[in-house]
């Protein structure tokens, strides 16, 4: 059951660098040389760019298949948006918003809360590319900024996305938005 | 998600700041060490390129600075390498 939102008194703990741990699959020898490859070309081990692979699966790709998530590129993703009705942008996102959330941010964190929801838009920018991710905390509150290029009907659907999200656990942060950019503001405790 | 810091029996609140940038967007897909270059930039206190989901995630002090003067860093990188789109 989702809580209402109300942040913590104290302080979380700061969070640990993740605690990793040895482990031998059997992999395709094909899989393997593109990883190797890969690694070569960006200067990095084949232990980082594995782990990243599965971090990517474990956050995201297997709560994002199971709402049937498709990944057109950038160009295609922005010309379908400006040629859509702003009405029925607006309609799709208080839907998506209203539900979409809840299911990925249950099924990965077990609950619903403000940290949880905003984790999910961070996890929206780490893998799904929807926008460029920013937050600044401070005992005043927080704001966290969506950076795009998709353009104002790309920005008006996730003020509306945003807004139904939020609205579930009863909190309603203030919007600002600009054809790139989508501004969202949490007061403190 | 905060920082806190023990004073006297009471907790007192540090502003932190994080970012996640597309390397893409910026034109730094394939800037080489780029880790290495951000943690030199005073304020900045932890780097995280994930080469996968082409991003890097920045932790930084927010009094120090702006998320947009982290951003224009990049850039800037992705520019001197030619790698600008």
């Amino acid at each position: 059951m989702p809580n209402t939102g109300t942040r913590p008194n104290l302080p979380a703990p700061k969070n640990p660098r993740p605690k990793t741990v040895p482990k031998s699959f059997r992999i395709d020898e094909s899989a393997l040389l593109a990883v190797e490859k890969e690694a070569a070309a960006q200067k990095v081990s084949p232990n980082t760019l594995v782990n990243q692979i599965l971090t990517q699966f474990a956050d995201f790709e297997r709560f994002a298949k199971r709402i049937n998530t498709v990944k057109p590129s950038g160009f295609v993703f922005r010309g379908i948006l400006d040629a859509a009705n702003v009405d029925k942008i607006i309609e799709v996102a208080k839907t998506a918003g209203s539900s979409i959330p809840q299911a990925f941010v249950t099924a990965k964190n077990g609950k619903v809360d403000i940290d949880s929801l905003l984790d999910h838009l961070r996890t929206l920018s780490l893998y799904a590319h929807l926008y460029e991710y920013s937050e600044n905390l401070d005992p005043r509150g927080q704001v966290a900024t969506l950076m795009h290029d998709f353009g104002l009907n790309w920005s008006i659907f996730l003020v509306h996305y945003i807004t139904a999200m939020f609205e579930q656990i009863g909190s309603s942060p203030k919007l600002e938005m600009s054809d790139r950019s989508v501004i969202l503001s949490l007061p403190g405790k | 998600m905060w920082e806190g810091r023990m004073k006297q029996g009471t907790v007192e609140l540090q502003p932190i700041g994080s970012a996640i940038f597309s390397l893409y967007t910026l034109g730094c897909s394939s800037c080489s060490g780029l880790d290495r270059k951000l943690k030199k930039v005073t304020g900045i206190t932890e780097v995280n390129v994930n080469y996968v989901a082409d991003i890097v995630e920045v932790k930084f002090d927010p009094s120090k600075i702006r998320n947009d003067e982290i951003r224009a860093f990049l850039k800037r990188i992705g520019s001197d390498t030619g790698q600008h789109h």
